[in-house]
């Protein structure tokens, strides 16, 4: 237990340190940038005094390491600044989009997890076998599929042409939903937004799935040529026992990486699933921030998806070290 | 409760194993649509809620004051009323106010509609008015407006009596009406609620005297309309207005055909087909307010020689491109001012293709042999990338021009045209400008003479100095006939300078659901007021 | 004479691979006594390890038993399956059972408690994921499970995942580890239990491998190669413990290894491998003093012998071949490297006969003094004066 509360301690030490970098060099690209955000918030015919007010007013004419300095505090406050474009709170737009893309990375990584690691195990157990190539074929298309490519095939094909998933958006969330249900009874919501995922999800999970099944499969392959697996069926381990104990527990070490990364990496949100979804989610926001330089918007999403890369990376280790003794937390 | 509209109901159908047709009904009739539509009008056959896709991000804000931009006002328009207001083609309609007129020069009256009742109660008077001009006009009450550009010549407001406001101007101010009417001129807020609360409130609700109110709102992303019962006027259609915004125009043409919304802004020509194929949706258009045309930057060579800017202009073959480019929507530009607006001169013809005499015509300049570059930012108009390669090319087959394309994203594009402009990196680009004023004086002072870079009016010269005067004149001239005279010499003087390299008249192309009676505007504007379900 | 534990005819096993079929493994015969010490030796690649294996039914794709029987002495089992009256020769010889022939589950059955194997590498035969211990208390589970005649299926696993109370192996299976530990000498087993395969040193591990292989009680002791790769004290203690146990518990011991040393301190016997095939099997004193193969010399050798640290080491001149089917020479195999071949031998694979001195001494040469030779010569066989009047043809 103590070994792993200064493991945490460590890492979240580390984490912060990178999280600081991360604030700091979005900092130093806002700093750098050609646009002028005073410029972008004052109406286009704005005179040149006003446009030196709103300067003023968003703390642009104080000296770069004061601006830096006030910022940093800010963040470490909880407050991410305003943005440019609509003047709210940068850290309410964050939080009203980030369930959205949660959502969609929590189920796109589970829909690639449930069916990657079983079809990967019983892929490397009938190595060989048609299941075996079937799997591989089906998983080299899901690598080169691009996934924005699946998305419009998928919307045209189910939604448009037989109409049996609505096509995009998310009109209400797992949250709303399940309050709906629990407390008036109702499924509307909940089967609304298990509606509104599936295309989503699979058009974002698809490239992982066949990713892990491939990690899944060689792992497997690899560990069941292994001599403790002979080992074990010699001391007339069950085989049920000796596939979950012995191979998938072993395999998983690069699985669990890669979900991990991953996962980090859909917490930023898939930009383009989000754009042919009409996603309202963070990939969304921060490429509408990126069209009209709201900083702020960036500077807080940027922030975000660090902390949230930091975070998985602590986890992943975390597991992998539960998953393998050698891994030394400390 | 947005999930309740159309889209939840296009989900829940598959997950209770009901396959539906949708837009694949081959034999669907007109009166077959209730199928094709959410839950909420199968029952009696006519649309009740209402889904409105916009092609931008949608709203930022609320506060009608901060924006002056037209998807903004798509969306506040259906709570919040201006004193006057613009029908579909542009006839002035009386809203807040029930008559208007001018006392004597500098001074005009607004009688107030009695007992327009706010969303959050209370009763519109005067001083609501007189607060809402002075919020726009004046940066000392509460912001600084984005829509003082737009409320012309209106220096305050007197109240006369509970129902009758004076606006005063500086002279006679022909204007007026216009500023008032338009929806991005003066747009009449609530002063107590304002006052009363933070600025965060007035841009994320809203409380107006329009015939739905807001419940609820999420900037950027959709804002959801109910009825306003105690509204003034026709009671409101629809039990459910929602708009949202989706910028990739694939993803709201899909919306369309599955049958999930019911209205779709900017449908981009490659899919008018497939609209136009299904039987309850159609495909509808309107000329814009949105003039699209090349600015040269009069400051530096070769744009200061009018012989090389007529030859531009008679470098272009704007009928074929529009035609085999734009599929025909579009109206080639002869002038600043477009048909719909008062002082258009219908007298005057485009400029004709003739590449012979533009090479003249460069030859005279003594800018043969000069290399150009056409810029644009990406993205805001109809068919940008095409188009502007089309116009790049016609120069380019000049003998002695050479031309290529420019593309840059809106960021860049929007600095180098405001603060860091620099004339080496762009000084010959395409915009499109909309103002929906219907006024062409307005559109000489923002795009013709405005000193902003590149315009016109950025050098001193006899023609600057004519047009400047000739919209003055107008300005201070009460008898409309006389005023509109004035603004068409304007309008022939400008053509002859070649201000602009004349592009064409954008058009607004809408995908729409055939159970949705809505008309597209001149104003671009996408409002519900005025509008129902079909039958 | 004591009675056999284990008789093993024709055993033979084929790995299919790409390259070609390999006999890893061909017609092999012997036998092991109860309580015997019986050391498999020959060069690598002579299929020592794949006879191990071969009992122990761990033989995995690519490869496969083709031909054979083990016949086990169980008379228990041997009443039970005799009772069916469709069980025939094959399956029951008197108080054998070959285990060929049995079910796929009473295979299984037999190999996890009847037979224990101890792997050539300690370091890769223990999961490093899990502590010892709960390797060796899963062994000693699975024992008691299979003597039970329980089965474990997925539901099993799931119920066992997802209950925290629930888990295959028992507490008394955990302490029973930890006096098996204490039984192969590794010092505060109590401690030790608990550690993971990376934190005993190599040594420890092969005892701990040892403890494993004995959670089943087994009558078979196969050890692979239980020395190999730990230092020469090491070694010993290895080879004392499983002298000690063999004592201690009667069972039968089968040891693969290169190692003469080691085979001269505990087997009974030694049988010589080379090929996949068996060249030589006898009592070890017999066969490392008057080696009757050619190759059994060349192996004994090609050692360093201790007594004299001056004797010249001579290497068998020459490789293993490789056992792929179709470069396998028709005859003895050993042909090519042999110094004593004769034309005959590259002909001829010769069979694994008796010799005339000694007993249960058996060799596999057309050269040895086996008796059916001796008989042979002294009856004048056809064959020889065949081959005499060919070769008097060809040398005229």
């Amino acid at each position: 237990m103590k070994e792993v509360l200064t493991f945490l301690a460590r890492r979240s030490i580390q984490g912060i340190f990178v999280v600081w970098g991360v604030i700091t060099t979005v900092f130093l690209f806002r700093v750098i940038s050609p646009t002028n955000p005073a410029q972008l918030m004052a109406p286009d015919d704005a005179s040149p005094e006003l446009v030196r007010q709103i300067e003023e007013d968003l703390g642009l004419t104080e000296p770069i390491f004061v601006q830096y300095v006030n910022y940093v505090i800010g963040v470490v406050q909880g407050d991410l600044g305003f943005s440019y474009m609509t003047n709210t709170p940068v850290l309410r737009r964050i939080l009203h989009a980030l369930p959205g893309t949660l959502e969609l990375a929590v189920a796109a990584l589970l829909f690639a997890v449930i069916v990657s690691i079983p079809l990967g195990i019983f892929s490397a157990m009938y190595r060989g076998t048609k299941i075996d190539s079937t799997s591989n074929l089906v998983s080299l298309g899901g690598v080169s599929t691009p996934n924005f490519w699946l998305a419009i095939m998928m919307v045209l094909f189910i939604s448009v042409q037989f109409g049996l998933l609505p096509t995009s958006g998310r009109p209400i969330g797992l949250g709303e939903a399940t309050g709906l249900l629990v407390f008036q009874g109702d499924f509307g919501g909940l089967s609304s937004w298990v509606a509104h995922m599936i295309l989503p999800t699979i058009a974002l999970g698809t490239y992982f799935m066949a990713l892990l099944f491939r990690l899944t499969r060689n792992g497997v392959l690899e560990e069941m040529g292994k001599e403790y697996i002979l080992a074990a069926r010699g001391k007339g381990l069950p085989e049920p026992l000796l596939m979950y104990r012995y191979v998938l527990r072993n395999s998983l070490t690069p699985v669990v990486t890669v979900t991990g990364l991953q996962l980090g990496g859909l917490i930023g949100g898939s930009v383009v699933v989000e754009s042919v979804f009409a996603w309202p989610g963070l990939g969304t926001l921060f490429i509408r921030s990126l069209n009209v330089s709201d900083w702020p918007m960036m500077q807080g999403i940027l922030i975000l998806v660090g902390a949230g890369y930091v975070l998985t990376n602590i986890a992943v280790d975390f597991v992998n070290a539960k998953l393998n003794p050698q891994v030394d937390l400390a | 409760m947005r999930y309740v509209g159309g889209t939840a109901a296009a989900g829940t159908a598959f997950l209770a194993g009901c396959v539906g047709s949708d837009s694949e009904g081959d034999d669907g009739t007109e009166g077959e649509n209730g199928d094709d539509d959410d839950g909420g009008n199968e029952d009696q056959g006519l649309l009740s809620e209402v889904e409105i896709i916009l092609s931008s991000a949608g709203a930022d804000t609320v506060d009608p004051h901060q924006s002056a931009g037209i998807p903004p006002s798509s969306v506040t328009t259906n709570s919040y009323e201006g004193l006057l207001a613009r029908g579909p083609t542009g006839e002035i309609e009386p809203r807040l106010a029930t008559d208007w007129y001018r006392v004597e020069p500098g001074q005009y009256r607004f009688e107030l509609r009695e007992g327009v009742q706010w969303h959050e109660g209370g009763e519109l008077t005067a001083e609501d008015v007189q607060y809402s001009i002075r919020r726009i006009i004046d940066d000392d009450v509460d912001i600084t407006s984005d829509r003082q550009g737009h409320v012309i010549g209106i220096e305050d407001v007197e109240i006369v009596d509970e129902y009758t406001v004076d606006l005063v101007s500086d002279g006679l101010n022909t204007a007026i009406e216009t500023s008032t009417a338009s929806y991005l001129g003066v747009v009449i807020l609530n002063k107590e609620w304002v006052e009363g609360n933070d600025l965060e409130t007035v841009n994320t609700e809203m409380n107006g005297t329009g015939p739905y109110k807001l419940v609820d709102f999420v900037e950027e992303d959709y804002a959801v309309f109910e009825p306003f019962d105690e509204y003034w006027g026709d009671p409101p259609e629809f039990d459910e207005v929602t708009y949202t915004g989706v910028t990739e125009s694939a993803t709201r043409v899909n919306q369309l055909l599955a049958g999930e919304v019911h209205l779709i802004e900017t449908l981009p020509p490659a899919d008018v087909g497939r609209v136009r194929e299904e039987s309850d949706l159609s495909v509808t258009s309107r000329p814009s307010s949105r003039v699209v045309h090349g600015v040269m930057d009069i400051t530096v060579e070769p744009w200061d020689s009018k012989e090389f800017r007529q030859a531009m202009n008679y470098a272009v073959n704007n009928e074929e491109y529009i035609e085999n480019v734009m599929q025909g929507f579009g109206t080639v530009s002869t002038q600043p001012a477009l048909p719909e607006m008062f002082g258009y001169n219908p007298d005057l013809d485009p400029y004709p293709y003739d590449p012979e005499r533009a090479a003249e015509l460069v030859e005279e300049s003594g800018h043969a042999g000069i290399e150009l570059e056409f810029s644009f930012g990406v993205g805001r108009m109809l068919l940008d990338t095409e188009f502007v390669t089309a116009v790049a090319g016609y120069i380019d087959d000049l003998p002695n021009v050479s031309c290529e394309v420019n593309e840059l994203d809106l960021t860049t594009f929007g600095t180098l045209w405001n603060d860091q402009h620099d004339p080496d990196e762009m000084d010959f680009f395409a915009v499109g400008y909309g103002h929906p004023s219907y006024d062409a004086s307005q559109t000489f002072q923002a795009i013709v003479l405005d000193d902003r870079v590149g315009r016109f009016g950025k050098v001193e010269s006899e023609e600057k100095d004519e047009i400047q005067s000739l919209i003055d004149q107008a300005a201070n001239t009460e008898d409309p006939d006389d005023r509109e005279a004035l603004l068409q010499e304007a309008n022939t003087i400008a053509r002859e300078e070649a201000v602009w390299l004349f592009l064409h008249q954008q058009e607004s192309v809408y995908g729409i659901n055939e159970a949705f009676d809505w008309e597209p505007r001149n104003d671009e504007l996408m409002t519900t007021v005025g509008s129902g379900p079909a039958e | 004479m004591t009675p056999k534990i284990l008789k093993v005819r024709d055993l033979t096993t084929r790995f299919f691979t790409d390259a070609g079929q390999v006999n890893a493994v061909s017609g092999l015969n012997f036998d092991l006594g109860q309580g015997e010490v019986l050391a498999v030796v020959g060069e690598s690649g002579s299929g020592k390890s794949v006879t191990g294996l071969s009992l122990m039914d761990l033989i995995e794709a690519p490869g496969e038993i083709t031909d054979g029987e083990i016949w086990f002495r169980s008379p228990q089992l041997a009443d039970e399956l005799g009772g069916q009256k469709e069980k025939e020769k094959e399956v029951v010889d008197g108080e054998y059972v070959n285990v060929r022939a049995v079910s796929p589950a009473i295979r299984q059955s037999l190999c996890g408690t009847e037979f224990g194997m101890i792997f050539q590498d300690p370091g890769a035969a223990f999961n490093p994921s899990l502590t010892v211990g709960e390797q060796i208390a899963e062994a000693v589970e699975c024992n008691k499970r299979l003597d039970r005649g329980d089965t474990y299926g997925l539901l099993d696993l799931i119920r066992d995942i997802l209950s925290p109370k629930s888990s295959f192996v028992s507490s008394e299976s955990y302490e029973r580890a930890i006096e098996l530990l204490d039984r192969v000498d590794i010092p505060d087993p109590i401690d030790r239990v608990d550690e993971y395969p990376h934190q005993f040193s190599g040594g420890m591990l092969q005892r701990a491998m040892v403890a494993q292989a004995l959670a089943s009680d087994p009558t078979v002791l196969i050890a692979d190669e239980p020395t190999t790769g730990l230092d020469v004290t090491i070694q010993a203690g290895i080879v004392d413990l499983l002298r000690e146990l063999r004592v201690e518990t009667g069972m039968s011991i089968l040891i693969i290894t290169h190692n003469l040393g080691v085979v001269s301190e505990i087997a009974d016997r030694t049988a010589v491998m080379y090929a996949g095939e068996l060249f030589e099997v006898g009592p070890t004193p017999q066969v490392f003093e008057r080696p009757a193969n050619p190759y059994t010399d060349g192996l004994l050798g090609s050692l360093p012998d201790f007594d004299d640290p001056n004797a010249r080491i001579e290497p068998i001149p020459g490789n293993v071949p490789n056992l792929l089917a179709h470069e396998m020479p028709s005859g003895c195999s050993f042909a090519d490297r042999c110094p004593k071949a004769t034309e005959e031998c590259a002909e001829i694979n010769p069979p694994l006969e008796d010799l005339t001195e000694g007993d249960d001494h058996r060799v596999a040469c057309l050269h040895a003094e086996t008796t059916r030779r001796v008989a042979e010569l002294s009856v004048e066989s056809p064959i020889r004066a065949d081959s005499r009047v060919d070769s008097g043809v060809t040398n005229e």
